[in-house]
This record gives C-alpha cells, sequence and structure tokens, in this order.
C-alpha cells in the first residue's frame, strides 16, 4: 500500500445499459509513467475520470496514497488533468490559465508570478505569458495545458490522449518532452493513449485495456516479447496468429507440421491452442528444414527500409513476415518458420 | 482596393434595404427638423425647436421614467432568464427542443391578444385574484392592474424569450470539458462556475440586456393597456404626438433620440463584451 500512490479496486462504471468498467483493479507505483494503451471506447478516459473525481464509479474504491477517495469531489483530490482537446480557459491568458489554481487555492500574488515564471521556464513558453489561447498554436496550447496541471503539484499526473490532436514529427518531439518533465519531477504520471508506439516510446509500465476489461499489465517489452492475449499481440506492434495443436510439452503441429516451441504453460497433447508470431521473426527459408511448413508469396512490398511479404499457407491462411532483405517473388513457394523462444502462446478465441 | 464582384442577386437585398431602411430613416431624419402645421402636415421650414422641446421638463420627465421601467425590466428579466437559458443548454436534446418549443409558441400569437389575456388574469375580479381568495392567501383583491407592477409584468412578459434566447446561444458554446477543467484545479462549484461559466456567458447575457433594453422604452401598446394611461414610455409619447397630437416632427425627434439611444447602448454593449455580433442573432 506504501509503495503505490494509487489503488483502484473493483470499480464498476454503467452509462445506462453499458458497462464501461467491469470491476477494475490496479495499483500505480510513486513515480512511475504508466500507460493505459486501448482502441477508443474501451473505457479508458472513464477510467481516469474515475481518478480525478469528474466521475464516480458506481462500485469499488479508490485510494490516493491509503486513503480512501471514491467519493471525493475532483477540487479535494490533489491530481490533475490534462483534458484531450487542452480545455484551457478562453478568456484568459497564457498567464492566467497556468496561476488558475494557485489563484483558487489563494496564493500569494508574488509567489503565482515566481511559480507561473518557474512552470514556463520548465515547458520552454517564456515570452508568451499574454498570449491568448487562440493565439497558440497547438503544440503550445499543449504546454500551457501541461504548465497548468504542474504548478498545482499534483501527486499524480493524468493525460487523456494530449497528443491526439497533433501531427506526427510534434508529437513525437512532446513525448520526449512529456518524458523529460516527467523524469524532471519525478510526478507519477497515468497516460492514456490509443497509439501503441507512443505508450511503448514512453511508459515504465502499460496496462492494455480492451471492452473486456484489462488484457495484460507489464513493461513494454513484456507486452510486445510476451503478449499474453491474441487482443493485446495484435494491438501492439503486427503479428501473425497460428492455429496449432500441442504434441507434447513443447511441440504442436501446425498445418501438419511439428514445430518446437517455448512456453511456460502445461500443455495437454491434442490441445487446440493459438500461437502468436512477430511479423518480424517469422523466417521464409527456400529449402524445406526441420519445422517448418510450405507456402506460397502473394506479394512483396518494401517501405522504410523493410520488406513485408505476404504469404499463404495450404490451408488458406495469410501470414505476413516482415525482413531486411531475402526478397521473395509473387507466387514462389517458400518454408515457414521460427525459432522457438519466438511462438508465444495466447489466449484467444480457437473457434 | 479590390473591387469585389457586383453580383446580380444582391439587387433585392439592396432595394429592400434602400426602400424600407434607408429612405424611412432619412424621412424621419428630415422631419425632426421641420416645424409642424396647423394642420396634419409640416411646414418646411428648418427648425432645431423639436430637439429642445425634448428638454422641456414634462417629456425629460416622461423619458427617465420610461428608461428607469426600462432597466427595472431588463433586471428582472435578466434575473429570471440567466438560470433558464443556462441550464436550457444543459438539457438533453430532446427535452431541450420541446422546452424551446414552448418558449417561441407565444410568438405565433399577436402581442396585443396576448397583452389582454394579462389583463384578464390581473383584474380586481381576475383569475389571479379569485385563485388567491379561494385559496385563503389574501383577504381583499389585490389592485394590480393598471399599476406600474402591471405594466412591468407585461413586459417582463413579453422580452422573457428575448433574454433567454440570448443567454441559451451562448450558454451552447460553452465546452464541458471548461468546466471540468476548473473542478480539476481545484475550484469549488460555484467558483467554477463564477470564473468560468459565467464569465463565458456573459456576452450572452450582455446581449440580452440590449434585446429587452431597447424594446422595452418602446412597447407603448403595452403600458396603454396594463398601465391604464398612468404609465408613459418613450414609446407612448411618440405615438401620441402622431395621433393625438399630430405633431409629426416632435415624434420624429423623439424617435431620433431613441434611435441614437439605441446604438449608443450597442456601441457601449460590443466595447464591454468585445464582440461585434449581438449573441443569439445569428
Amino acid at each position: 500500500m506504501n509503495e503505490n500512490i494509487l489503488e483502484l479496486k473493483q470499480i464498476r462504471k454503467q452509462f445506462g445499459e453499458l458497462s464501461v468498467l467491469n470491476g477494475i483493479d490496479l495499483g500505480v507505483k510513486r513515480g512511475e509513467f504508466l500507460s493505459i494503451l486501448g482502441p477508443s471506447g474501451c473505457g479508458k478516459t472513464t477510467l481516469l475520470r474515475v481518478i480525478s473525481g469528474l466521475c464516480t464509479p458506481d462500485g469499488g474504491a479508490v485510494y490516493l496514497n491509503g486513503e480512501e477517495v471514491t467519493k471525493l469531489p475532483p477540487n479535494r483530490r490533489n491530481v490533475n488533468t490534462i483534458f484531450q482537446n487542452y480545455a484551457l480557459f478562453p478568456h484568459m491568458n497564457v498567464e492566467a490559465n497556468i496561476a488558475y489554481g494557485l489563484k483558487i487555492k489563494g496564493v500569494k500574488k508574488q509567489l503565482q508570478k515566481e511559480k507561473v515564471a518557474e512552470m514556463l521556464r520548465l515547458v520552454q513558453l517564456e515570452g508568451c505569458e499574454k498570449k491568448m489561447p487562440s493565439e497558440l498554436s497547438g503544440g503550445q496550447k499543449q504546454r500551457v495545458a501541461i504548465a497548468r496541471a504542474l504548478v498545482n503539484d499534483p501527486q499524480i499526473l493524468l493525460l487523456d490522449e494530449p497528443l491526439g490532436a497533433l501531427d506526427l514529427q510534434l508529437r513525437r518531439y512532446l513525448q520526449t518532452e512529456l518524458k523529460r518533465i516527467q523524469k524532471a519531477l519525478g510526478i507519477t504520471f497515468i497516460y492514456i493513449t490509443h497509439d501503441q508506439e507512443e505508450a511503448m516510446n514512453l511508459s515504465d509500465r502499460i496496462v492494455v485495456m480492451s471492452e473486456r476489461g484489462f488484457e495484460q499489465t507489464g513493461t513494454p517489452q513484456e507486452v510486445y516479447d510476451r503478449p499474453e492475449t491474441a487482443f493485446v499481440a495484435q494491438f501492439i506492434g503486427t503479428t501473425n496468429l497460428i492455429y496449432a495443436e500441442a504434441v507434447s510439452g513443447n511441440q504442436v503441429q501446425i498445418e501438419g507440421c511439428v514445430c518446437p516451441i517455448e512456453t511456460d504453460k502445461v500443455l495437454q497433447s491434442g490441445e487446440r491452442l493459438m500461437l502468436s508470431v512477430r511479423s518480424e521473426r517469422l523466417r521464409l527459408d527456400k529449402e524445406q528444414k526441420e519445422g517448418t511448413f510450405p507456402a506460397t508469396v502473394l506479394d512483396s512490398t518494401y517501405a522504410n527500409g523493410i520488406l513485408k511479404t505476404r504469404v499463404e499457407t495450404r490451408e488458406g491462411k495469410i501470414l505476413i513476415s516482415i525482413q531486411q532483405e531475402a526478397r521473395c517473388t509473387a507466387g514462389e513457394t517458400v518454408y515457414v518458420g521460427f525459432s522457438p523462444q519466438y511462438a508465444v502462446v495466447v489466449e484467444g478465441d480457437l473457434s | 482596393m479590390k473591387e469585389k464582384r457586383f453580383s446580380l442577386a444582391l439587387i433585392p437585398l439592396l432595394l429592400f434595404t434602400v426602400v424600407f431602411v434607408i429612405l424611412p430613416l432619412v424621412y424621419v431624419l428630415v422631419l425632426s427638423f421641420l416645424s409642424k402645421n396647423v394642420t396634419w402636415g409640416v411646414d418646411k421650414n428648418f427648425t432645431l425647436e423639436n430637439y429642445r422641446m425634448i428638454f422641456d421638463p414634462i417629456y425629460l420627465t416622461t423619458f427617465f421614467s420610461s428608461l428607469k421601467i426600462a432597466l427595472l425590466t431588463t433586471v428582472i428579466t435578466a434575473v429570471l432568464g440567466y438560470p433558464f437559458g443556462y441550464y436550457m443548454a444543459k438539457l438533453m436534446p430532446k427535452v431541450r427542443s420541446i422546452v424551446l418549443f414552448l418558449l417561441l409558441i407565444p410568438f405565433w400569437t399577436n402581442g396585443l391578444i396576448r397583452i389582454y389575456g394579462w389583463m384578464t388574469l390581473l383584474r380586481t375580479k381576475g383569475v389571479l385574484n379569485e385563485l388567491l381568495l379561494r385559496l385563503g392567501l389574501i383577504r381583499e383583491p389585490l389592485e394590480i392592474l393598471y399599476t406600474l407592477p402591471a405594466v412591468i409584468i407585461g413586459m417582463v412578459y413579453a422580452l422573457f424569450p428575448m433574454m433567454v434566447l440570448s443567454v441559451y446561444s451562448s450558454a451552447r458554446k460553452l465546452d464541458p470539458a471548461l468546466r471540468e477543467a476548473s473542478r480539476d484545479l481545484g475550484a469549488g462549484r460555484f467558483k467554477s462556475f463564477w470564473t468560468v461559466s459565467f464569465r463565458l456567458t456573459l456576452p450572452g447575457l450582455l446581449s440580452g440586456f440590449v434585446f429587452v433594453f431597447v424594446p422595452s422604452v418602446g412597447l407603448f401598446f403595452i403600458s396603454d393597456l396594463l398601465g391604464g394611461g398612468k404609465v408613459m414610455l418613450v414609446g407612448n409619447l411618440i405615438a401620441n404626438q402622431l395621433t393625438r397630437s399630430r405633431n409629426l416632427p416632435f415624434g420624429a425627434a423623439l424617435s431620433v433620440v431613441l434611435m441614437s439611444l439605441t446604438l449608443l447602448i450597442i456601441a457601449i454593449y460590443r466595447k464591454v463584451s468585445g464582440t461585434k455580433d449581438l449573441e443569439g442573432m445569428i
């Protein structure tokens, strides 16, 4: 409890007939950068609102620093939010926007000025004090929103797809900025995004969320290399989901061919299962070797320095392989294989 | 300066503006500098007498009492209309369209007839007094009709939708995320409303002021019917010049002053609210 700055227990929330959150449990460590990654409509924003207090859950409890805050209004929680569209006050200039929280708390004018100046330095917006939000670019608005939240010294900063409305280059730049600020201040960040690349780049830990709830929690590497469910495997990176049948504890049969795999799971002989093999781990060989199965090359495209090849297996399954070289021609027969450690058994729909 | 292409489609609009706006205005302006004839007409000699007459204590008093009534009406409609318009914007779309519809229904009935309706309600043996007597809340019937309060009631009634629609249109533009942001940053309900929501709907409230204040100086039939001729507005004064007194030039001069006052109010509004358009006049 002491180590976790935030604790969610069995959070439930329903909107009419639609159940959005179904008993969510989550512990967030002090000073960590946690991303909640999921497609739109999976309830991640609702979860964030439960934490900030803008939304009261139907059931469950929220603990902040060990204290229950489930029923506390947002103004009585030391948590601040960066809203999706910044929500800067249009009738106040940059300075007044940033000072808003301090002014509400009755902080002295002089101290307000100092803190605002400090924040402007942190987000590198010195000299913009008197500008109105309408005069700022998207990236600048974003920085003002960050400064406006951080000036209150929140225990947790909640970010709701903060870079969603910006173009790719600016997003990449602000990602590093966010990471820098988080490192510099040591504040816990809970970051909501549907962009897997963003989550991978920024986070200490990622929670992958689907409409069913939490799919997997782990470091970026864990969720990428060892996805637990088919959803996680597909949502992050590109992968191939392959049906297989267990032959023994560490061997499976794919399309009549026996392939070795490494897994912690105990496999029953004859059990049907689903494997995830990352596209960059899927090998295409010209000659048949042990543990490979045949497929026909459909097409091959070259972009951004990588070669993406689509092949069709004998049973009509389409697989994607990403390689640096090894050009294949359409119609050619190749043999598909993978190293045992790269085939991950995932939970998924087997029908 | 680059010349904009003149479109033929503009001709009807131009004609309309010239015939129904510009010419009448010029007519009234010219008329206000002429002197009245013994009969109906006017003599074509230039004079400032009509404008001087406005400063006659009798007329000046009417002017000020009319402005006072207008101000009172405006304040009351604002107090009642602001919350109405503000919450209307927050209603669910279906409910909102019903409320909007109910608000606008009276516009489809002649205003004069609606004021007659109020006479039936307010008179000594009217619906209101009957009801209050039956309920035992009063012993003697209230004398409301033909008093100042009756005029105020009628004016507030007639101009209430103006205020509501004006506030509503500005409250609709309010991003709910702003309110949430202010709560998130530590503001309680009231602080949040005052520093964000109210401040951002202020242009709507101010344009509501203009929409109520300006006509309430001139709604002479309301003060005629509900005030029983005891309450005079600038509107009554003008109407009297054109009918009973047959002093068209003086009526014109009063109209010019009233219009100038209106322009002044709009200019102040634009200065204060910092917007160019009147909220709700979309």
